[in-house]
């Protein structure tokens, strides 16, 4: 199997107030992490608070830069790429999906689906044939019109992805995406991904804290404190047998 | 290579023999004499020794024994170019000669007395430029090497990163909608921006145009007129760093407001060029309605105000020229740039906080800091007041300075000393947290808040209404003028003058003469500072500025003084009694101009006055004779001079001016009908013989007039700008932070806070940013302007009219800033309540 990212011994350090040269402000995020995603993989990110999830996803999401190791993106080395490759990079191959939504309140719903391909220099006709068919397929062709305050959590959060997928992306990559719905809205986003997942062949990398959303994932990096914990696996499909497994790891970690 | 390492040992040669037989050229000049080196050597010598020759002279001394340095480098440039001869290199030879020429120019310039000759300082380059060759020769192919192979990687890394990053098309339609629904969306945020930016651009409209309307009626004489240049320049700069202040403020309320847009795009793949581009489209669409914007409201201010004085001053209106658009526009992009500048670090901030690398800032409420930093505060403040009160310094605007720096500490202390009590006591502080938290939480951000605040009330209340109202409550300019014509002449003028009374009505001689005040200026410091380097100390007199500019004032003995203030209020005054070096003052000031000190540099009670000569200065000190001032008074007995600042009466004793009396007279004339045949007489003999001073009457109220005009639109747009700067801080202050307050009194509402103490607790909250900036900047401006009526000598007739000006400044401002204050409480009740 094709493999889309490789972490290499990853390093992410913060300084506070940017104050580099002193030690004592330096913040070890990330100590030296290792994972790797295959094509086709459903991932998901679990661990503690402050454990380094969303740095993580940053790193990955290309919005990032890190202090040391290394990151490859469908085999290619990130510290290599310039600024607008890997602002190519997250506006083709990467789709984003988030708790706060990021919309644009001053766009129409129909236009934030469309704005990663406006941005792509996309043909106008093209763009509105793809927005119609993706609002078809996830349920919120009625909304295309309306602002996005007029929506509700779950509404946006069906927005959100319709304009993450909008350029066809490789990547999904979501940050606790069910942090603001409630558990109908939870489920019915879960039930998507899965589609996403399975009849769109895209790969799904999710944060979250939650044993229920994690379950859906085929495949588990626990994180704590900057290195990767553990990994779990679902075998055979058996959904109940991984959330057990889970709620395990977890009490194990929290000991 | 070869060829190329022969042609440089042929060069290196050449230049060292050149440096070795350098010591017998002309070296030196010394009695009209010039020598080479050995030649200097062999002559002091002979005259048994430099000390001997010199009688001890330390500079001649050691620039002396300075030349055996470049004898050094003669002898080891010898060695050197003879072992090149021979095919050796002797580098320590060469390092020496190197060496021993750069130490020599270095202390020759700084041991000036024995200055060697021009032509010597081509010695230490040639030295650099052969040492230069040399190590290029050397490293001649390694450089060559490495930088084919840089231009060879830059090359493959061009043409890399242009296939990488090749970006065909064209954005759609949607693109440019997209960018235009932003704007419409946030289209507040342009608004602040455009508005500071026309109140620029039409400031600037109006001062230049006016300045150069008023420039047809204003006279050319330096020491009359000139002024409306000085207003013009202070104008420009401080109505420049005003808008840049509030530019700034608008820059940042529209960047903050822009973040969550823009990490959005950010987040979704936009191209860094294409978001520079967006963002510079939109600030520069703004600049560019400001300009637009700010020259018609300007055209159409200056219309009326022109139209307004027109008749009066009899003003042909002009055109303004290209290069004044272009200056107008280069001061405006500065302020724009300043102000983008400025807001640099927010904008940082801003992306490092929603990237979560930035920790909170540290809040420290200062304990016994505070404590020191009030008795500082009281210090500063109560030498302010002092300076002010004497008058030493005029009305100084250090003094301002150090006043508002005392009072910053002072509230410093006062507020953390408040804190510090709140959260000792636990009963209390349970009970205030929620009024105090911003304080407690955020001190000094809030403390700088509050202190700004403060500085605008100050401004407005005083700096800048003082100038405004003072021109609008002083007399009118004929007041200030009672005679036509007011002539300092010299003696010998006599039969000019006595021919001119017989064209004027009336004609007054009184024995004058001609004292002079110092003051220091730029001028004085920079010749300290050469007098330093150069160690020639006598060539400035303790720092004094030796002629330039020096303010010339008229000396009368009592008897005159007495005489001119009969005829003035028509009642012989009484007697002064001076005696000896005692002195009284006349200010003839008008009252709208700042008060001047007679001497900028000493108290009153010893002031220096020099009666001869300026040129005399320049010879010492002692010129200045110590004079103590025995009585100061505000009158115009002959006239306003350059606006105060010239031709005040010094009255000294009848006996004491008889001592340095030199026949100079002062002439009074009243000229009638007969006013420009007078002054055409005038004119003709200062610009043949250049025999007298004088000024004109008609032509000193004009300028008197276009000054005032001028300075009252300056400062009146001043102080509209300054309290739009309240207003707006304000503003951004409970902007910025609406979404918290507004969720902090939600959550406190949910925890079941009564809706009246919620509404009491956020008023206690937002109280101290108009409490306190009234208090500290209201008292501060009432201190100020009592002491500015101390200073200029204001009557009580004075001080009521400037009151009842001020009065509907002052209630305004702060009737503004409480209906601002308000306005933004109802908005955050509402939205805590809905």
């Amino acid at each position: 199997m094709t493999e889309i990212i490789r972490t290499d011994k990853l390093v992410k350090n913060y300084y506070r107030n940017q104050d580099t040269k002193n030690p004592d402000a330096r913040i070890e995020v990330l100590k030296g992490l290792d994972i790797a995603v295959n094509e086709g993989e459903y991932v998901c990110i679990m661990g503690s608070s402050g454990g380094g999830k969303t740095t993580l996803l940053k790193i990955l999401g290309m919005m990032e830069s890190i202090t040391d190791g290394k990151f490859y993106f469908k085999g290619r080395d990130a510290s290599d790429l310039w600024k607008d490759e890997l602002a190519d990079i997250r506006r083709r191959e990467i789709g984003f999906v988030f708790q706060d939504f990021y919309l644009m309140d001053s766009l129409s719903v129909g236009e934030n689906i469309m704005v990663p391909m406006i941005l792509d220099k996309a043909p106008a006709a093209k763009m509105k044939e793809k927005m119609y068919r993706l609002a078809g397929r996830f349920g919120v062709e009625k909304l295309l019109d309306k602002a996005p305050k007029e929506l509700s959590g779950g509404e946006k959060q069906r927005i959100a992805i319709c304009r993450a997928l909008i350029n066809d992306p490789d990547v999904i990559m979501a940050d606790e995406p069910t942090g603001n719905l409630d558990a109908r809205s939870s489920r019915r986003l879960m039930e998507t991904f899965d589609e996403i997942n399975q009849d769109m062949k895209k790969n799904i990398l999710l944060v979250t804290h939650d044993p229920k959303i994690a379950c859906s994932s085929n495949k588990i990096f626990f994180i704590d404190d900057g290195v990767i914990a553990s990994t779990l696996e679902k075998k055979d499909g058996d959904s109940a047998r991984f959330y057990r497994e889970i709620l395990r790891e977890m009490e194990r970690m929290e000991e | 290579m070869k060829r190329l390492g022969k042609f440089y040992q042929m060069i290196s040669i050449l230049v060292y023999a050149f440096i070795s037989g350098a010591v017998w050229l002309p070296w030196i000049v010394y009695n009209g004499k010039s020598y080479g080196l050995p030649g200097y050597i062999r002559m002091v010598r002979e005259k048994g020794g430099i000390v001997l020759m010199t009688d001890g002279d330390s500079g001649m001394v050691a620039s002396y024994y300075l030349f055996f340095l470049p004898l050094l480098a003669a002898v080891c440039a010898l060695v050197y170019a003879a072992g090149r001869l021979a095919g050796k290199t002797i580098r320590l030879a060469g390092r020496m000669v190197q060496w021993c020429e750069f130490l020599y120019t270095v202390t020759a310039i700084i041991l000036f007395p024995m200055v060697p000759m021009g032509w010597t300082y081509l010695l230490p380059l040639l030295c650099l430029a052969e040492f230069v060759t040399g190590q290029y020769v050397e490293q001649r192919d390694e450089i060559l090497r490495e930088a084919r192979i840089r231009e060879e990687r830059d090359r493959l890394e061009r043409d890399e990163r242009k296939r990488r990053l090749y970006f065909p098309g064209r954005y759609s339609g949607y693109y440019y909608k997209m960018i235009l629904k932003n704007v419409r969306f946030h289209i507040r945020n342009y608004v602040m921006l455009i508005l500071s930016g026309t109140f620029l651009m039409c400031f600037l409209y109006l001062v230049f145009a006016l300045w150069r309307a008023f420039q047809s009626v204003h006279t050319k004489e330096a020491i009359i007129g000139g002024e409306i240049q000085g207003i013009l320049l202070s104008a420009v700069w401080i109505g420049l760093l005003l808008n840049a202040v509030l530019m700034g403020f608008s820059f940042s309320y529209y960047i903050r407001n822009k973040m969550r847009e823009e990490n959005a795009l950010v987040l979704l793949g936009i191209r860094s060029k294409s978001l520079t581009s967006i963002m510079m489209m939109e600030y520069t669409g703004c600049l560019l309605c400001s300009v637009v914007l700010g020259i018609g409201l300007g055209s159409l201010l200056f219309r009326i105000m022109i139209a307004m004085v027109r008749e009066k001053l009899s003003i042909t209106l002009k055109w303004l020229p290209a290069s004044t658009y272009l200056l107008m526009l280069s001061i405006f992009l500065l302020a724009a740039l300043l102000a983008a500048a400025v807001n640099g670090h927010v904008y940082e901030h801003m992306r490092w906080a929603a990237a979560g690398v930035l920790a909170p800032k540290k809040n420290r409420i200062p304990a016994r800091s505070g404590w020191i930093r009030g008795v500082l505060g009281i210090i500063l403040i109560f030498i302010a007041v002092k300076g002010l009160i004497r008058r030493s310094g005029g009305e100084d605007t250090g003094f301002e300075g150090l006043y508002l720096l005392g009072v910053y500490w002072l509230l410093l202390c006062v507020m953390s000393a408040a804190m510090n009590r709140l959260k000792t006591d636990e009963n209390r502080y349970y009970g205030q947290v929620f009024d105090n938290l911003i304080f407690l939480t955020r001190f000094r951000e809030n403390l700088k808040k509050i202190y700004m605040l403060t500085l605008i009330a100050f401004f407005v209340m005083f700096t800048f209404a003082s100038v405004y109202i003072g021109i609008a409550a002083a007399p009118a300019g004929e007041e200030q003028y009672p005679y036509d014509y007011v002539c300092a002449a010299a003696m010998g003028e006599e039969e000019f003058f006595a021919e001119l009374g017989e064209d004027a009505q009336e004609m007054y001689e009184y024995p004058m003469v001609t004292t002079f005040t110092s003051r220091p200026n730029k001028i004085s410091v920079i010749e300290t500072i050469k007098s330093i380097l150069t160690l020639r100390y006598t060539a400035v007199s303790n720092g004094r500025e030796v002629l330039i500019d020096l303010p010339i004032q008229i000396g009368i003995p009592e008897s005159v003084y007495m005489e001119l203030k009969e005829k003035k209020h028509g009642e012989k005054p009484e007697a002064l009694g001076l005696s000896g070096e005692e002195i009284a003052v006349v200010y003839q000031e008008d009252t709208s101009a700042k008060a001047h000190p007679l001497d900028w540099l000493r108290p009153k009670e010893g002031i220096h006055l020099q009666t001869m000569n300026p040129d005399m200065e320049l010879y010492g000190f002692e010129a200045y004779k110590v004079k103590k001032v025995q009585k100061e008074e505000r009158d115009i007995l002959t006239g306003v001079c350059g606006g105060g600042m010239w031709q005040n009466l010094i009255v000294f004793s009848d006996a004491y001016f008889r001592e340095i009396d030199q026949g100079e007279r002062l002439y009074l004339l009243n000229a009638g009908e007969a006013y420009d045949q007078v002054g055409q007489k005038l004119t003709d003999k200062v610009t043949r013989e250049e025999a007298f001073t004088f000024y004109g009457r008609r032509e000193n109220i004009r300028d008197m007039e276009t000054e005032r005009y001028l300075k009252q639109v300056v400062w009146l747009f001043m102080l509209v700008m300054t309290g739009v700067c309240g207003v707006y801080l304000l503003f951004i202050k409970f902007c910025f932070e609406m979404d918290e307050i507004v969720e902090r009194y939600r959550f406190l509402h949910c925890m079941g806070m009564h809706e009246d103490v919620l509404k009491k607790t956020l008023c206690r909250e937002m109280l101290p940013f108009f409490v306190l900036p009234f208090a500290a900047g209201g008292i501060s401006a009432v201190i100020f302007t009592a002491l500015t009526f101390t200073v200029r000598m204001y009557t009580g007739d004075e001080i009521g009219r400037y009151l009842l000006y001020a009065a509907p400044v002052w209630i305004v401002y702060w009737t503004v800033q409480a209906a601002v204050y308000h306005t933004i409480k109802g908005i955050l009740l509402k939205k805590v309540f809905h």
